[in-house]
């Protein structure tokens, strides 16, 4: 309140002293000037906190108020531009439906699972919560509590959760949205290059002849990465652009190859390109000799869906992706049945679009760039496509090198920066260290200063791996009770909602918990609702897919009583005794820990709290002082403990290469990328000059293997899931739309994107629509094996499907086309695939 | 200023809009303030004026005759109105600026949603909206203009596009142009450019815009449109049209050059085959022929 | 949220009447007076006056001569599309 009143008055001196100027009267003691720009507006540098680009903007604020953003004119990734979800970034904290208060769900004055929400205060909020996570951790053992997380966490957000669960309630289930979006990325890179992340940066696309896009819409998914593509296909003589999408989509405009493909024949148009390399002599001898093994992956591994169906039984090796090493006679001999005339077949690409693709991969005077993201990360198959892809780079030895770069784009903000480097899989630990290896927990717990034993590791009783579909099955069957879904709005995001997602959390025996600053979906679906203090509103860092690591700090305050994640997390872990949560044994180990709590033991631990912390010492080069409403919480700087103690995963871990500068340098910096060694930072990875791990005269060294050599994994074309039949005939594909980010939890309540994008319509081909006697307009049901929703038909949209496919944006929370997807996963990266499941559609 | 007569009433409908036209009336009462007494009389000789003039915010449903026209055969039945599934046409009241008891619609708050079977034209009773149109793409409400290409943040280089991607005649009647950024150095812009071939006026575009005020707005064709004069082709659309070169092309053209150069006479002018600046030149099987990694 | 700045004439002679109407008037702050009968005043919107309601009042007061809209200031409330909370409502 006192915001607003002091916002008027500071509005109404602008009055007086307009109206005063107007009438030519001088007032004493009014600045007409500083009234008339309603005072000084302070600006300051934050990461845009949609897509994964990565964009700096300046945020304005004046009188306690984001009041404007502009593009951040000296970045270097944007140069003051903007997409239009950018552009209205000062608006999306100011929803008049924000989350202000907890609530819980209560009847006749206590928690009633099907009560209805009342306010409640954060003591009484995290008092039934900690009484039901200690419950189930008691009752369930570890499997019994969960978080699910997000990519658009700050990476100390992700980092003290990795510590909450992981050490602290000693649970694996710890998970990020990004599981949804990129897993299948990580596995590949791992595969390949045994080091997660792109080795090359956004440079790339000033430096590259040819741009490949596969299953990227960048045209509205990265918009700013598009105008840079664009830009050079503009300027650039001899540039070309190839778009592979399973429909026609905006990337279409610019393409000089563009190609739509059968759904999931990706993997076959991939092994042809690789085919028709090894075929002409194309490749790179010598790169292959020096730094390449040739390996191959089980096949006919399954869908990742619930062990009992069909699909899963009748899978040989289901799962299974252990690589063994072949020789480049075999690799080639697997390749063979990829002709372009089965290819061109199988896809229904025609045979001279296949070939013109190959030949600008297998030129070798031609830089090429590959870009991707959910058509191929969304894919029962998604490590194999993937890796497919470094095949045919690694293969030309175009790698590593500017323009030569074969490039996984991210989603979300920090999907690289948090989920990934911080590790917030069940997994994985900080640095790419990995659950399952024993001497990476034993690191970590040594960092942690833990006793040794405290992970637990994936063979240990109730150690057990569940992923992010696992978690809504597991809710589902009752293995885990509490579940603590924060930043993200998954009961809209995850796939097969019916059967799933809303029995999983609506189990009586569950109790649900839910932070975010809007009541989402996933909000109605909860019994506990927690405020969260979003973007600027708490001191922050994400890292995007050019591996940039980006801090700014606290420019408001969040509205009410809400908090940021952060202090959420760290907060809960007050209230949890660790004699409640870890075995007796254990704590023997360590008897000084003995009746202490979580935060003793996680954040009080003498290295998170290292650095004091007092008001004012958070400043910016104008000596402009800001807010840090967790550590003066806390009292003690929290992100900077928790920064600092991560840090030393990177430099004293078994794995290099992801070293990062100290906290006080980002602040100063538009972000830096990784590695950054002695301050300089790294722009091509594994290539001698360019990456300081590479030393002089080994030229090209992948040194996640133990040996420096990627691996080409051979792996074949295998059908989906659910293809269409002859009732259900049409492949469903879900995605986005430039407007709007993910659910819409936020641009939803921007009124003019609203007004822009108002509703997720079924993009269809106009002979299918006519077909159905549908037409543009036409309210239809669409139905799948799993749900219906209705909507309407847009046959003259962006988006232009072949027949036989329709295309529905997911961001419409009030048409939930989650209800009608499959919860189907690549069986080893256990990313959901939500491009393919077969459907029907029919007039309403 | 001027004191427009039609800002006060607009359709409304919801909360928001309803705030919108709070602030309008505010502004609006200034202006009268300002003008004083002047408004009276501007406000008679208004009303007055009304079946001449229609003011540049209302547009006319489709189908309908040049506005002298319209205004003689239209019969004020409402017909048409009753008849819009959408409910965005209006019958004009007393002070709307519009001849009372016509029909029209605003695009910023109510455009034309361009049905397939355009119900309004068959209702009309009288040809007022002609009975010729039955195709809704060939309608000619008004025509889209892109008012304020300073505003309009696509033309700074921003990712906007909504008008582009909303517009029901997709890429044609709205196009994005490509070209580079020259203050960035290295992103492009996609500024949005109306073609009156295919607009049909609808409005969607205005009303979309996500300016406080739309830089895209839908003008009555007599306003937007310009006119070159009889004296003067565009030579390359002239080609277009004739299908071929309106004089006898030339016979091929020879030129003196050292090795490894060739030159396009209609296009790229001197072209180094052997410089590595241009790495695209040939097709890729010619490069694949010239061996792995020679350029090295 | 409407805050404009006003500025109004008086009518030769009506001055202390005017002042006088303004200073009880809801809404109205006199923040500038001028010797020669001009005023300057704040309008704010009021539980049950908005904003230009009173503006218009101001018009047609006894007295005054003219009153001239100079400065506006509207800030929207952020009105959202979404619905609120429901408990234990299946969306559809």
């Amino acid at each position: 309140m006192t915001t607003n009143v002091s916002r008027r008055e500071m509005l109404k001196a602008s009055a007086v002293a307009a109206t005063a100027s107007a009438a030519g009267v001088t007032l004493a003691g009014v600045n007409p000037a500083l009234a008339q720009d309603g005072g000084v507006i302070r600006w300051d540098k934050a990461p845009c906190r949609f897509c994964g680009t990565g964009c700096s903007v300046l945020v304005g604020v004046n009188d306690g108020r984001v009041v404007a953003t502009q593009g951040d004119p000296d970045a270097p990734v944007n140069r003051g531009l903007n997409c239009i979800k950018g552009y209205f970034l000062a608006k999306i904290m100011y929803g008049e439906d924000r989350l202000t208060k907890p609530l819980l769900r209560k009847k006749d004055g206590k928690y009633d699972k099907n009560g209805d929400f009342e306010e409640v205060s954060w003591d009484e909020a995290f008092d039934i919560m900690a009484e039901k996570w200690v419950a189930a951790r008691k009752a369930k053992g570890p499997k019994g509590v969960g978080m699910f997380g997000s990519g658009q966490w700050t990476v100390w957000e992700g980092y003290a959760a990795q510590k909450l669960i992981k050490a602290g309630f000693r649970s694996n289930s710890l998970e990020p949205n990004a599981r949804h979006c990129m897993a299948s990325a990580v596995g590949a890179f791992m595969r390949a290059f045994g080091i997660d992340e792109p080795m090359g940066c956004y440079d790339d696309l000033e430096h590259a002849d040819v741009f490949v896009l596969w299953g990227a819409n960048m045209a509205e998914m990265h918009p700013i990465l598009w105008s840079r593509l664009t830009n050079t296909r503009l300027t650039k003589e001899g540039s070309e652009v190839h778009v592979l999408s399973t429909f026609e989509n905006r990337n279409f405009e610019l393409a000089d190859n563009g190609m739509v493909f059968e759904p999931q024949t990706d993997l076959a148009i991939a092994n042809y390109i690789a085919n028709y390399i090894i075929q002409n002599e194309a490749y790179d001898k010598d790169f292959l000799d020096k730094h390449v093994n040739f390996t191959k992956t089980p096949t006919d591994i399954g869908y990742g869906l619930r062990a009992d169906d069909p699909r899963e039984k009748a899978a040989a090796n289901r799962a299974k992706g252990k690589l063994s090493k072949i020789s480049f006679e075999e690799y080639a001999k697997s390749l063979e049945p990829y002709t372009l005339e089965y290819t061109a077949e199988l896809t229904k690409v025609p045979a001279e679009n296949l070939k013109k693709l190959a030949e600008a991969y297998a030129d070798p005077n031609k830089k090429v760039a590959s870009f991707w993201t959910m058509g191929f990360n969304q894919h029962t198959r998604g490590v194999w496509v993937n890796g497919l892809v470094y095949n045919i780079h690694l293969l030309m030895g175009k790698i590593a090198e500017p323009g030569n770069s074969p490039f996984s784009l991210t989603g979300q903000p920090s999907a690289c920066g948090t989920a990934r480097e911080v590790g917030t899989f069940t997994h994985r630990l900080p640095a790419d260290l990995v659950v399952a290896n024993d001497k990476h927990r034993a690191f970590a717990e040594k960092i942690w200063k833990l006793p040794e034993g405290t992970i637990p590791g994936p063979k240990s009783e109730g150690g057990t791996l569940i992923h992010a579909v696992a978690m809504h099955r597991a809710l589902k069957d009752g293995v885990m009770n509490c579940f603590w879904v924060l930043c993200n709005n998954n009961m809209q995001a995850a796939a097969n909602m019916n059967d799933e997602s809303w029995p999983g959390w609506r189990n009586p025996d569950n109790f649900i918990t839910v932070s975010d600053p809007y009541p989402t979906v996933s909000a109605v679906a909860a019994d506990l609702i927690l405020p969260t203090s979003m973007w600027t509103e708490k001191e922050g860092a994400y890292g995007n897919a050019e591996r940039r690591t980006q801090f700014w700090r606290e420019q408001v305050s969040g509205p009410g009583e809400s908090r940021s994640d952060l202090w959420q997390i760290v907060e809960f872990s007050k209230r949890i005794k660790v004699d409640d949560v870890w075995e007796a044994e254990l704590l023997d180990k360590m008897p000084e820990y003995k009746g202490k709590t979580l935060y003793d033991i996680l954040y009080a631990n003498g290295q998170v709290d290292q650095f004091p912390y007092e008001d004012g010492m958070v400043t910016d080069g104008d000596g402009n002082a800001y807010k840090n409403h967790e550590s003066e919480d806390f009292g003690f700087y929290v992100q900077k403990g928790l920064f600092e103690e991560y840090r030393r995963f990177q430099y004293e871990g078994p794995k290099k290469g992801h070293e990062m500068a100290d906290y006080d340098a980002y602040h100063k910096a538009r972000g830096m990328r990784w590695p950054v060694i002695d301050g300089k930072e790294t722009l091509w990875r594994f290539r001698e000059g360019y990456d300081p791990h590479v030393a002089e005269g080994e030229g090209v060294k992948f040194y996640g293997k133990p040996d420096g050599r990627a691996n080409i994994i051979a792996a074949p074309f295998e059908p989906a899931a659910e293809p269409p039949d002859d009732e259900f005939d049409l492949w469903l594909c879900t995605g986005r739309v430039l407007e709007h980010w993910h659910s819409g939890s936020m641009t939803r309540r921007v009124p003019e994107l609203h007004r822009a994008v108002p509703d997720a319509v079924v993009f269809m081909n106009p002979k299918d629509a006519k077909k159905r006697k549908l037409r543009d307009g036409s309210t239809c049901k669409i139905a799948t094996r799993r749900g219906e929703i209705v909507t309407r038909v847009e046959t003259r949209g962006r988006n232009k499907p072949p027949q036989g496919l329709v295309f529905v944006p997911w961001f419409d929370e009030s048409r939930l086309v989650n209800k009608l997807t499959l919860d189907q996963t690549d069986p080893l990266s256990k990313e959901t695939d939500y491009k393919k499941c077969a459907c029907k559609v029919e007039k309403a | 200023m001027s004191a427009h007569p039609t800002s006060d009433d607009r359709p409304v409908s919801g909360r928001r809009d309803a705030k919108a036209v709070n602030r309008r009336r505010v502004l609006f009462d200034t202006a009268k303030t300002a003008c004083g007494v002047a408004l009276f009389g501007l406000g008679v000789g208004l009303y007055a004026r009304n079946s001449q003039a229609l003011p540049a915010e209302a547009i006319r449903p489709p189908g309908a005759l040049p506005e002298t026209d319209f205004l003689s055969a239209c019969v004020r039945c409402g017909l048409c109105v009753r008849d819009c599934p959408y409910d965005i046409l209006k019958l004009a009241e007393l002070g709307d600026g519009v001849a009372t008891g016509t029909p029209y619609f605003t695009a910023r708050t109510g455009p034309c949603e361009m049905c397939e079977d355009i119900p309004c034209v068959p209702a009309c009773p009288t040809g007022a909206l002609d009975h010729a149109l039955t195709d809704i793409s060939k309608a000619r409400m008004g025509l889209a203009v892109v008012i304020d290409q300073e505003a309009c943040i696509a033309f700074q280089g921003l990712r906007c596009e909504v008008c582009f991607n909303i517009c029901p005649v997709r890429g044609e009647a709205i196009k994005l142009e490509y070209r580079p950024n020259k203050r960035s150095g290295k992103h492009a812009i996609f500024p949005p450019v109306v073609y009156s071939d295919h607009c049909t006026g609808c409005g969607l575009c205005e009303k979309a815009c996500i300016l406080e005020e739309a830089a895209i707005k839908v003008m009555p064709i007599r306003l937007a449109k310009g006119e070159i004069g009889e004296h003067y082709r565009l030579g390359w659309k002239q080609k277009e049209d004739a299908g071929d070169a309106l004089v006898t092309p030339d016979p091929e053209h020879k030129y003196n050059l050292p090795a490894g150069k060739r030159y396009d006479h209609a296009g790229r002018g001197l072209i180094d085959d052997t410089s590595a600046d241009s790495p695209g030149s040939g097709t890729a099987l010619d490069t694949l022929r010239k061996g792995i990694r020679e350029a090295k | 949220m409407n805050i404009a700045g006003v500025l109004i004439h008086a009518y030769p002679g009506k001055q202390g009447a005017v002042r006088a109407t303004l200073e009880t008037l809801a809404g109205v702050e006199l923040h500038h007076e001028t010797p020669d009968g001009r005023f300057i005043v704040t309008v704010e919107d009021e539980a049950d006056t908005s904003c230009d309601t009173t503006i218009m009042q101001l018009q047609r007061m006894p007295g005054i001569a003219a009153a001239t809209l100079a400065y506006h200031n509207f800030e929207p409330d952020n009105s959202t599309p979404i619905p609120d909370v429901r408990n234990d409502r299946m969306p559809n």
